[in-house]
C-alpha cells in the first residue's frame, strides 16, 4: 500500500470518527422532568408551558418559565436568547438545556434554545383558509 | 378544450412521447446510420419537449390568470399579487409547479445534449429521456391541473380569492432563483447519464471529455443558485446569516459537493488518465444524492412535525400525495440501484491507474487529497440532513442535527482543503522537487503569516466586546462554543490565513496564467474565490457584533457601535391602528434615520453623513379567517446599509408596541385626558359572545362622540366559542376609530376596550388621539458585519472561474473533435 492511499485513508478514518463523535454529541435527547434532572447533561424537555409564571426580562435578556411535563412535574426553565416570537401564544415547547442546581437549592434548567410549538397555525391551514375565501365571496 | 384540459393531455403526450423517444433512441443503437430513424427520434424528443413546455404554459397560464377553478391557482396565488413577475412566479412556488419546472429544464438541456453528443446520443439519450418519463409519470399521478370542486368536493362553490402566494417568497429572488437551481439539478442529469452510459459501453475513458464541460456548467449554476439563495436569505429572514445548514440547503448544496469532486477528478483523467474508477462514481453520486434531496424535500418527513409540532426545516415544502411519492421512491432507488449497481459491476475491468505513487509532493497528490476531502464533506453534510429519514424508519422522533454539528465537522475539513489549495498552485504534476516546491510556497507564506498575525490581533482586540455583546444563543450557534475561547481565537485566525493564503497562491497563479491562455486560468480563479469565501465566512462571523435596543418615539436617539438611530416615523396606515385592524398597511416601512461615527446626529447639524434605514413590518391579509386574525402571522423584514467594508443590518427583533394612552373607569365615571374629556356609561355584556362599553368623548369645541368599543368572542362555524389549548376562550380586541377625531394625516383617532371587569365593570381603555397620539415602542436588533462583502465576491468569483473553465473545455473538444475528423486514425493518449 502506498503512503498516498494510507494517508487518503487516515484522513476518512479521521473524519468518520470525529463525525460520529460531534453528531452523538450534538443530537440530545428527549426526556422528562424527573430523567432530566438525574443525567445532568444536555437534553430536551417538551412541556407545557405555564403561561402566568412567564416573566421577561428585556435587560438581561432571559426568559423565566415554569414548564409541566406529561407526569406533570414541574421545572423552572431559564431560557437565554431573544424571546422566541409566538412564545405568548403557544402551549407547549421543548427546551433544550442542562438542568443545574441553584445556589439555594433549586434546580433549574437552563435553556439555551427552544422550539415552540404554535398553536393552530399548521392545523388544517388549507381548509380554514378556504372557509374565510368563502366568506368573503 | 379548456386550459387545464389541455395541460392534463399535454403531459399524457409527453409521457407516451418519452417512451416512444426511449425506443427510438435504443433502436438507433443497432443501426447507427440509419438517417431516416436519427430524424424521428429527434423529432419524437422534439415533441416531447413542446409536451412538457406546453404543460408548464398552462399551468403558468392559470396562475397568471388566477384561473381559480384550478385548485393550484387557489393555492398558490390571489387576487393581492398585483406583481406581473410575482403572478408568473408563483407558478413554482408549489410541489408539481416545481416539478415542471424541473421537467423543463430537463428538456431544454435535453436539446444540448442530444444534438451536441455525436456518437454517444443513442447511448445518453434513453437514460436523460427516461427521467423526463418519471416526470410526467408525477405530474400525472399528482396533477397540477385538477379542478377545485374535484379536489374539495365539501365545498359549495369556486372561489373567488386564492390563499396566495407566501409573503417571503414575495421578493425578486423569486423569479430568478428558483429557475436557477432548477436549471443546475435538472443539468445534473447530464453527467448521470454519460457516467451510467460509459459503465455499460465500457468506454471509461472517453466519455470525460464529453462529460467535462457540462459537469463545470452543473457546478457553476448550482454555485450561483446557492448563491442567490444565501443571499435572499440574508436580505429577508432577518438573522443576519446567509447559511443555516438547514436540509433544504443541504440538498443543493451535497449534489455541488459532488460534481465539484468530479470536475477535479475529470482534471485529473484528461491530465493523468487517473480516477476512471471515481469519476464514474461521483457522475452517478450528482444525480442520485440530488433524487435524495428531492425525498428529503418533499417527501414530508421534513414537515413531519413530531412531538413538538416544529418543522425540521424553514423551506417547508407542501407534503406530496401518496401515489406521487411512490414513483418518487422508484426513482430514487431505481437510478441509485442502476447506477451504482453498474458501477460495482464494472468494478474489476475499470482500468486502475496509479498516477500518485509514492510522490507527494505532487498535483497528483493534492487532487487525491482534494477528491477525498470533499467527498467526505459531501458524505458528513449528505448524513446529518438525511437523519431525520432514518429516524422516521425506526419511528423515533424525527430530530435533525444542529447547525453546530456541521460547523464542528466542517471546520477540519475545510482548514484541509484550505491548505491544499494553497499548495496546489506551486505543485507540478508527477513530481515537484521539494526545495522548489519550498521557495514557490515561501512569498505567498511569508505574507500569509504577515496577515495571520494583523488577523491574530484584529481577534485579540475585538474579543472583549464578542463576549459581552454575544449572547447565547448565537454563542450556541456559532462555530466553536465546543472548544476554550483561546483554541477559538487560534482556529479562527489558523482558518482566516489559511483561507487567505489559498487567495494569495491562487491569484499568483491565476495572474500568470491569465497573461498567456486566458481561459486556462478558469481553475484558479475558481480557487481565489473559495479563498476568499473562506476568509469572508470567517471574518465576518467572527467579528460581528449585534446589540437589541429599543427605540421609543419622542424619546431621543440611541447609539449602539458609534452608531446613532433616531425613530422619524412609519409610513402607511398602521401607527394609529393595531396590526389585526382591517385597514392594516401590509407593507409599513418603518424609518429610521442612522448617523454613522463622525456624523453630526444632532437635529440641527450636518447631516450629510446620514442616511435612512428603513426595516419592514408586514402582516398578511388579515380577515381571511376568524381564526388567523386572533394570531396574524407577521413578517418582518430586515434593511441592510452597504458600504464595501461592512454591513450595518436592522432587523426588527419583535413586534412593534403601541404606547396608548391608558384609562381605568367605573361606569357613570369620567375623566379629562389632556383637551378630552371620556365618559364611560355603562358596559354592554352579551356573554360568550361580545362585550363592549358604551362611552362618549368629548373634544374641545366639539360635540360629544359616542364610542363603543369592544371585544369578541371568537366562534367556529357552529356558532360555539373557539377555545385555545388552555381551555379558555379566545377572545380578541377591536379598535373602535373615531369617526370626528382625525389626524393630520386623515386616520381617525382611535379606542380600544383593553379589558372589562365582568363582576365590578370597570373598564380599562386604549386611546390614541389627534392631542394625545400614541406613540410607538420599536425593539431593533443592530448587527455590524464587517466584510461580509467577502462572502459574496468569493462566490461570484469561483463562479466566474468554473463558467471560464467550461468555455475553455468546450472549445478544447470541439478543437479535438474537429482533429479527430482530420485524422481519423488518431491515437488517443
Amino acid at each position: 500500500m502506498n503512503k498516498a492511499v494510507l494517508i487518503g485513508l487516515l484522513i476518512v478514518s479521521g473524519a468518520m470518527g470525529f463525525t460520529l463523535w460531534a453528531f452523538s454529541s450534538s443530537m440530545t435527547p428527549y426526556v422528562d422532568i424527573h430523567q432530566a434532572e438525574q443525567m445532568g447533561t444536555r437534553v430536551q424537555v417538551r412541556g407545557k408551558i405555564l403561561h402566568n409564571t412567564a416573566h421577561w426580562s428585556f435587560t438581561k435578556h432571559t426568559l423565566n418559565f415554569m414548564l409541566e411535563d406529561s407526569h406533570k412535574d414541574e421545572i423552572e426553565v431559564v431560557y437565554h436568547g431573544p424571546k422566541p416570537e409566538s412564545f405568548d401564544t403557544a402551549p407547549e415547547t421543548a427546551a433544550t438545556g442542562i438542568v443545574q442546581k441553584q445556589p439555594d437549592g433549586t434546580l433549574v434548567l437552563e435553556s439555551s434554545s427552544m422550539v415552540v410549538k404554535c398553536p393552530s397555525k399548521y392545523d388544517d391551514e388549507t381548509k380554514s383558509a378556504l372557509r374565510g375565501a368563502y366568506g368573503k365571496a | 378544450m379548456s386550459v387545464g384540459q389541455f395541460g392534463t393531455f399535454a403531459i399524457v403526450s409527453g409521457l407516451i412521447l418519452s417512451l416512444i423517444t426511449i425506443g427510438l433512441f435504443i433502436a438507433r443503437l443497432s443501426k447507427p446510420e440509419n438517417r431516416l430513424l436519427k430524424i424521428i427520434s429527434r423529432l419524437s424528443y422534439t415533441g416531447l419537449a413542446a409536451s412538457i413546455f406546453s404543460a408548464f404554459g398552462a399551468l403558468g397560464w392559470i396562475v397568471y390568470h388566477r384561473e381559480y377553478q384550478y385548485d393550484y391557482a387557489v393555492q398558490h396565488t390571489s387576487n393581492e399579487l398585483y406583481n406581473h413577475w410575482f403572478r408568473f412566479a408563483a407558478t413554482w412556488s408549489g410541489q408539481e409547479g416545481s416539478f415542471l419546472l424541473w421537467a423543463v429544464w430537463t428538456s431544454i438541456i435535453g436539446f444540448i445534449v442530444c444534438y451536441k453528443a455525436g456518437k454517444y446520443e443513442n447511448r445518453v439519450m434513453p437514460i436523460y429521456v427516461s427521467v423526463q418519463g418519471f416526470l410526467c409519470a408525477i405530474l400525472l399521478k399528482q396533477s397540477p391541473f385538477l379542478l377545485f370542486l374535484f379536489k374539495h368536493p365539501g365545498m359549495p362553490g369556486v372561489p373567488t380569492e386564492g390563499l396566495g402566494l407566501n409573503p417571503s417568497l414575495q421578493n425578486y429572488w423569486m423569479t430568478i432563483h428558483p429557475p436557477t437551481i432548477f436549471f443546475g439539478f435538472a443539468s445534473l442529469l447530464v453527467p448521470y447519464s454519460y457516467a451510467l452510459a460509459a459503465l455499460i459501453w465500457k468506454d471509461y475513458d472517453d466519455w470525460a471529455r464529453a462529460v467535462f464541460p457540462y459537469a463545470l456548467l452543473t457546478s457553476g449554476v448550482l454555485g450561483l443558485g446557492l448563491f442567490m439563495g444565501g443571499y435572499w436569505a440574508y436580505e429577508t429572514l432577518g438573522w443576519h446569516g446567509f447559511w443555516a445548514w438547514d436540509p433544504v440547503e443541504n440538498a443543493s448544496f451535497f449534489p455541488w459537493l459532488a460534481m465539484i469532486t468530479l470536475v477535479h477528478g475529470l482534471h485529473v483523467q484528461r491530465a493523468r488518465g487517473g480516477m476512471a474508477r471515481t469519476n464514474l462514481f461521483t457522475g452517478i453520486l450528482g444525480f442520485s444524492l440530488f433524487l435524495v434531496g428531492t425525498f428529503l424535500t418533499r417527501s414530508g418527513a421534513l414537515a413531519s412535525k413530531g412531538p413538538n409540532g416544529q418543522l425540521l426545516s424553514v423551506h417547508a415544502f407542501d407534503d406530496i400525495s401518496k401515489s406521487g411519492l411512490i414513483i418518487m421512491e422508484i426513482m430514487l432507488i431505481g437510478y441509485a440501484i442502476v447506477g451504482f449497481g453498474m458501477w460495482l459491476l464494472r468494478l474489476k475491468q475499470i482500468p486502475k491507474q496509479n498516477t500518485t505513487g509514492d510522490n507527494l509532493v505532487s498535483r497528483d497528490f493534492a487532487f487525491f487529497i482534494a477528491v477525498i476531502l470533499m467527498l467526505v464533506s459531501c458524505a458528513v453534510v449528505t448524513l446529518g440532513s438525511t437523519t431525520p429519514l432514518f429516524l422516521s424508519w425506526f419511528h423515533h422522533a424525527p430530530m435533525a442535527p444542529q447547525a453546530s454539528f456541521y460547523n464542528k465537522v466542517m471546520f477540519p475539513l475545510v482548514a484541509l482543503i484550505a491548505i491544499t489549495l494553497g499548495c496546489v498552485p506551486w505543485l507540478a504534476w508527477r513530481r515537484t522537487d521539494g526545495d522548489t516546491f519550498l521557495r514557490k510556497l515561501m512569498w505567498p507564506w511569508l505574507i500569509s503569516m504577515v496577515f495571520g498575525f494583523g488577523l491574530l490581533l484584529w481577534v485579540q482586540v475585538a474579543q472583549r466586546q464578542l463576549i459581552n455583546t454575544l449572547d447565547p444563543q448565537t454563542l450556541d450557534s456559532t462555530m466553536h462554543n465546543w472548544i476554550s475561547p483561546a483554541i477559538q481565537r487560534m482556529s479562527v485566525v489558523i482558518l482566516g490565513t489559511l483561507g487567505f493564503l489559498a487567495a494569495l497562491s491562487n491569484s499568483m497563479l491565476a495572474y500568470r496564467v491569465l497573461r498567456k491562455r486566458p481561459l486556462a486560468a478558469g481553475g484558479w480563479i475558481a480557487h481565489v474565490g473559495i479563498g476568499v469565501l473562506i476568509l469572508g465566512v470567517i471574518v465576518s462571523n467572527t467579528f460581528e457584533k449585534t446589540q437589541e435596543i429599543t427605540l421609543k418615539q419622542d424619546d431621543g436617539p440611541r447609539t449602539v457601535f458609534g452608531y446613532t438611530f433616531d425613530f422619524v416615523g412609519m409610513t402607511g396606515k398602521a401607527p394609529y391602528g393595531r396590526p389585526i385592524d382591517p385597514d392594516y398597511d401590509q407593507n409599513n416601512h418603518i424609518i429610521i434615520k442612522v448617523t454613522p461615527p463622525g456624523g453630526d446626529s444632532t437635529a440641527s447639524g450636518d447631516s450629510s453623513l446620514s442616511f435612512l434605514m428603513e426595516p419592514r413590518w408586514y402582516v398578511p391579509k388579515p380577515s381571511m379567517d376568524e381564526e388567523s386574525m386572533g394570531n396574524p402571522d407577521t413578517m418582518y423584514w430586515p434593511a441592510i446599509h452597504k458600504s464595501l467594508g461592512h454591513d450595518l443590518y436592522l432587523a426588527l427583533a419583535s413586534q412593534p408596541a403601541m404606547n396608548m394612552y391608558r384609562v381605568d373607569l367605573m361606569p357613570g365615571g369620567h375623566v379629562a385626558l389632556g383637551p378630552y374629556q371620556i365618559v364611560y356609561l355603562k358596559p354592554d355584556i352579551h356573554p360568550l359572545d361580545y362585550m363592549g362599553a358604551l362611552c362618549g368623548i368629548v373634544a374641545p369645541g366639539m360635540k360629544p362622540i359616542p364610542i363603543e368599543p369592544g371585544m369578541k368572542w371568537l366562534k367556529d362555524s357552529t356558532g360555539h366559542p373557539v377555545m385555545n389549548d388552555q381551555g379558555a376562550p379566545i377572545i380578541f380586541k377591536q379598535n373602535e376609530p373615531i369617526p370626528g377625531l382625525t389626524f393630520a394625516d386623515g386616520a381617525p383617532g382611535v379606542v380600544i376596550l383593553n379589558s372589562l371587569n365582568a363582576t365590578t365593570h370597570s373598564a380599562d381603555l386604549l386611546f390614541s388621539l389627534p392631542d394625545m397620539p400614541a406613540t410607538w415602542n420599536i425593539p431593533l436588533a443592530v448587527t455590524y458585519k464587517p466584510w461580509i462583502n467577502l462572502v459574496w465576491m468569493g462566490v461570484l468569483i469561483s463562479v466566474l472561474g468554473i463558467m471560464i473553465s467550461m468555455v475553455n473545455r468546450t472549445i478544447e473538444n470541439r478543437r479535438d473533435f474537429q482533429a479527430a475528423q482530420g485524422k481519423p486514425n488518431k491515437k488517443k493518449k
